[in-house]
């Protein structure tokens, strides 16, 4: 039981004072900035990197993971309470858990949703814990391929989301794609789609795209609805949830969790996939699918659990290999790197007491994630009386030094602009957004693992189907979308299709 | 309303006037606010890493803060583009490494060395070839052998087509070992690659993979360099194996515009100098490899910037690669 | 409305899209002899390509769709939704007129000052009219974001050009920012 002593060292590190008040203000930090609109936890981690310097390594790491569960939860507080996701992880989560705001069920979405999360980060720092090295083997198998077959799983998942319009996601999705490989290209570092302007060059960011699409669009449409700057948000405390409840939907947050697992440990795919697969998958496996999206419990669950399940395997590549798989896990690389910690192997035995302390203070986060977030996420319940004028205006400055806080520049700030004009017409016609956001994070994922397999395997393209993880993960993908296209396609087989219904332009 | 906004502001601006008139663009006082230094690549690499221990260690020295802004993209011509952009009055410092030069010779970007004053050469590594520990090949003769029998057979794992990493591929095979090079554009997963198995060997410094180095993942056969290196002294240089290709050094420099105060280059120069001579840098380069030996002067590194975007463009014509760029970085 | 019109109205949308997808096929790359040398059968073009395809079908099969609607609205002539009555569209278009222009002051005027007159404009269309209510959001609203953005997170903000900039220098002074 050398896992037990060695844990037990790590609770006593991380329970240290000093270490025990960073890592609290590590996770507040990473709520609040997860909340704001705009400003996401990432850049939250960029931020406080500098600061982690002057900190010991052990307390640094505290501090960062705690901004990281923080803010991949917090993100979902501005999804529930105003339908703008403060974090992209967090797009699934305005599905079901803005419509229950509009029932007036604000404060019972919050604590599931806080449930949901701490639940399916906890099970993760458990598997962190004790499963790393074996997990670390099962993602080394993961070769290009398979990277390939889980990102078109992941798109296949927005597909199936679509309930009535699955041609307008399409479109929708395809747009991301395409805006996704505005840019150099992965291989040849030729840039394509720029028009000749220098800044497309770097590519289009999806942090971005999401905060125009979402956040400015949103805002924009609220100060219209109402003449005389009137409340338009809703945020009636409602019913709290019992323990009973949150039994009713176990079964979600487990898939979520068991989903959010997997999905986490793979480099590259992080929360925001998860948490769309794991929503597209539970409207299937639920059996309420066909009212998804009308605040049902189970849709705001799945997507919950699944999204900070992610956050402890994803550690597990960048402790036990060094290779971060997200933005979020790079930013901890940097802060090792710069302590002078090399993260690997060895890292296990030449720091034991460092890694089993940062074990102990992701499992120690998630359970005080409960509390932190419930603080927050009242706090900002009152901040929704402040007039929706106001609210608004600082919600598009947030944007705008959020989306320009991303690369640190100011060309993203204009693309989030026009994003945001998009967005509102988008939102005026009932376009769907998100498959867009989606797309422009697959895409060049996509993209690169395609052409890499390629260039790996003798530009032979039956490797995808013919290796074992990526050739299941495909067919999965494919018995996915006939299942969830079943029932739009079977009216379509017996007799001519009924009128479609006509889009509603309301308000 | 809004008039009452403006008299605010108008109040505020004539608050403000005398200490607007003293000009903070005066050469004695410099620095007297923050120096912002841009890292041209994201958080965790090797420019951001370098930018990061030169702002913390060269604070005490010049007396302000310096803040780190990772500006990535385009293999670091975003940040270069924002280092040009700002005014050349000192309080913009940026990284620039030896791949946006080669991707300025390879047609991307628009800048050209001359753009830039180099404050000082802080880091430099030659590339190697590494396979994974459990490798068939013990040497880089056995790699070789192997790849003359089975030509386009062993796969290596690089930054991209176009790189100096595709150079030194196209190099070899143009001395009778022709490999495969697979791009893998980010480089977590360009390292996970051999060790998973996936790829037969890897191109990177050693600084970048220096976690598997230590932990014994990876297994260096090659230094592409004229001399073998100090930390690696069983590891044969390209220079003894009979191959010409010692010639592409990965350096890293902090550059400002071209036009910035002379005296003003010469304060960051000086503050670099002092950085580099310190033992925390001492043992940070040392643990990336990539100490330089002797401080050159700005006048130096520019020289070195502009012989290696000749060489490159020298081998771009011969290997007739008439891609472009690099891989975003 | 007639239906025609609304129909066709509704056709502008996809028959973009597929004039779109369709221009910028042939714009992927600067210089597609670059591309014709290489021996990659995907490259660089591939992927954009097949996605500008994707797009391009996609707003085929939407363009018959609407057309078979229409058809059938024709037929039938069965009342086409009206747009929603009393929604405030020339507000929407004032506000996204001023987001943009905020984000085109940006580097001119700084973040300090352009933000200062944006969120004052934009209070001000959002009905809040108070004088001394809209004077204390700005003023304190831009103050703590500077602290927040400026001083603790060290982003670098734009300054502004000229004037301006001595201008937020000045003012970050004053905050003890700088």
């Amino acid at each position: 039981m050398d896992i037990l002593a060695n844990l037990a060292g790590g609770f006593a590190g991380a329970l240290d004072p000093y270490n025990f008040v960073f890592l609290v203000s590590g996770l507040m930090l990473g709520v609040v900035a997860g909340a704001l609109p705009g400003i996401s936890f990432v850049n939250a981690m960029a931020i406080a990197l500098p600061f982690t310097y002057l900190l010991p390594p052990v307390t640094a790491m505290s501090f960062l993971g705690g901004i990281y569960v923080g803010g991949v939860f917090g993100g979902s507080i501005s999804s529930i309470l105003i339908n703008i996701p403060g974090t992209p992880a967090s797009l699934p989560s305005c599905w079901d858990g803005y419509p229950m705001t509009r029932k007036g069920l604000s404060s019972r979405a919050l604590s599931i949703a806080i449930t949901a999360s701490a639940f399916g980060g906890l099970v993760s720092a458990l598997l962190l814990t004790f499963g790393a090295p074996p997990f670390a083997s099962f993602a080394l198998k993961f070769d290009q391929p398979e990277f390939f077959a889980a990102t078109i799983l992941g798109l296949v998942s927005v597909i199936a989301i679509a309930k009535d319009a699955p041609l307008m996601s399409a479109v929708s999705m395809f747009l991301g794609l395409l805006i996704g490989t505005v840019g150099v290209d992965p291989m040849y570092g030729m840039p394509r789609l720029t028009l000749g302007v220098p800044d497309l060059e770097s590519g289009i960011n999806f942090t971005v795209v999401m905060i125009g699409l979402f956040a400015i669009g949103e805002v924009v449409d609220l100060i219209c609805k109402r003449a005389g700057g009137g409340r338009s948000i809703t945020a009636k405390p409602g019913k709290q949830v019992g323990l009973s409840d949150l039994w009713r939907v176990k079964s979600s947050i487990l898939r979520g969790t068991g989903l959010g697992c997997t999905i986490g440990v793979i480099p590259g795919a992080g929360a925001t996939v998860g948490a769309v697969i794991a929503y597209s998958v539970e409207k299937q496996a639920c059996g309420k699918g066909d009212r998804f999206g009308t605040g049902m419990e189970e849709g705001l669950a799945a997507p919950e659990a699944a999204k900070n399940a992610t956050t402890g395997t994803a550690m597990i590549p960048l402790l036990t290999l060094g290779i971060p798989g997200s933005a979020a896990t790079a930013i901890m690389l940097a802060a090792m790197l710069i302590h002078g910690l090399n993260p690997g192997p060895l890292l296990f035995t030449s720091n034991t007491t460092l890694v089993y302390t940062i074990f102990a203070s992701m499992l120690i986060a998630n359970l005080l994630m409960i509390v932190a977030a419930m603080g927050v996420a009242r706090v900002f319940s009152t901040l929704m009386r402040v007039p929706p004028a106001i609210l608004g205006a600082f919600i598009i400055v947030l944007s705008v030094v959020g989306a320009y806080g991303v690369r640190n520049n100011l060309f993203d700030v204009y693309v989030c602009l026009a994003f945001g004009v998009v967005g509102y017409f988008m939102k005026r016609t009932n376009f769907p957004p998100a498959p867009l956001v989606v797309g422009v994070i697959l895409g060049p994922l996509c993209e690169r693992y395609f052409l890499t397999s390629l260039a790996n395997y003798e530009g032979n393209m039956a490797v995808f189907f013919t290796r074992p993880i990526s050739g299941t993960i495909l067919a999965l993908s494919a018995i996915f979308l006939a299942w969830s296209m079943w029932p739009v396609v079977k009216p379509l087989l017996r007799r001519p299709p009924k009128e479609p219904p006509h889009r509603v332009l309301k308000a | 309303m809004l008039r009452n906004a403006l008299t605010l502001t108008a109040a505020v601006a004539a608050l403000l006037t005398p200490v607007l008139s003293s000009d903070p663009a005066r050469a004695d006082d410099y620095p007297s606010r923050p120096i912002e230094v841009i890292a041209t690549f994201g958080a965790g690499g090797g420019a951001d890493l370098m930018a990061r221990q030169f702002a913390r260690l060269a604070e005490p020295h010049l007396r302000v803060a310096m803040p780190v802004v990772n500006v990535s993209g385009a293999s670091g011509n975003a940040g270069l583009t924002r280092v040009l952009t700002n005014p050349a009055d000192g309080y913009t410092v940026g990284t620039l490494i030896a791949l946006s030069v080669s991707s300025w010779a390879s047609g991307l970007g628009t800048a050209k060395p001359d753009n830039f004053v180099y404050v000082a050469m802080m880091q430099n590594s030659p590339s190697m070839l590494y396979v994974s520990k459990n490798s068939p090949f013990k040497t880089y003769e056995d790699f070789a052998a192997h790849a003359k029998a089975n030509p386009g057979k062993l796969r290596v794992a690089t930054s991209g087509y176009g790189t100096q990493d595709d150079i030194t591929l196209k190099y070899l095979g143009s001395q009778g070992v022709p490999v495969t090079n697979v791009p893998f554009a980010r480089p977590s997963e360009r390292y996970a690659s051999p060790i998973g198995g996936h790829t037969d060997a890897i191109y990177e410094e050693p600084g970048d993979v220096a976690q598997f180095l230590k932990s014994g993942d990876l297994r260096p056969i090659v230094v592409f360099d004229k001399q073998r290196h100090p930390s690696f002294p069983d590891v044969p240089a390209s220079a003894e194996l009979g191959l010409d290709i010692g010639d592409l050094p990965n350096f890293r420099t902090l550059a400002v515009p071209a036009g910035t105060p002379p005296e003003r280059v010469q304060k960051l120069h000086e503050a670099a100098a002092k950085v580099l001579a310190s033992p925390e840098w001492k043992t940070f380069c040392a643990d990336t490899f990539t100490c330089v030996d002797t401080l050159v002067t700005p006048d130096q590194a520019k020289e070195e910037v502009k012989a290696f975007y000749e060489t490159v463009r020298g081998y771009l014509d011969r290997f007739a690669t008439k891609t472009v760029g690099q891989t975003p970085g | 409305m007639t239906p025609l019109s609304h129909g066709l109205r509704r056709l502008a949308t996809p028959a973009a899209l597929l004039l779109g997808s369709l221009l910028l096929s042939q714009h992927i790359v600067r210089d597609s002899t670059m591309i014709a040398s290489l021996p990659d059968p995907v490259g660089p073009t591939g992927w954009p390509r097949l996605m500008l395809g994707a797009v391009g079908l996609c707003a085929l099969i939407w363009m018959a769709k609407e057309l078979l609607a229409l058809r059938r609205a024709a037929q039938r002539h069965t009342p086409i939704d009206e747009e929603y009555e009393g929604y405030a569209y020339g507000r929407a278009m004032i506000g996204l007129g001023l987001v943009v222009l905020y984000g085109i002051a940006l580097p001119q005027l700084g973040f300090p000052i352009a933000t200062a007159a944006f969120v004052a404009l934009w209070c001000l269309i959002g009905g809040i009219r108070r004088p001394l209510t809209l004077a204390l959001v700005t003023g304190i609203g831009c103050v703590v974001l500077l602290y927040v953005f400026v001083l603790l997170a060290q982003m670098p903000l734009n300054r502004g050009h000229g004037v301006f900039d001595g201008f937020t220098v000045a003012l970050y002074r004053l905050l003890g920012i700088y």
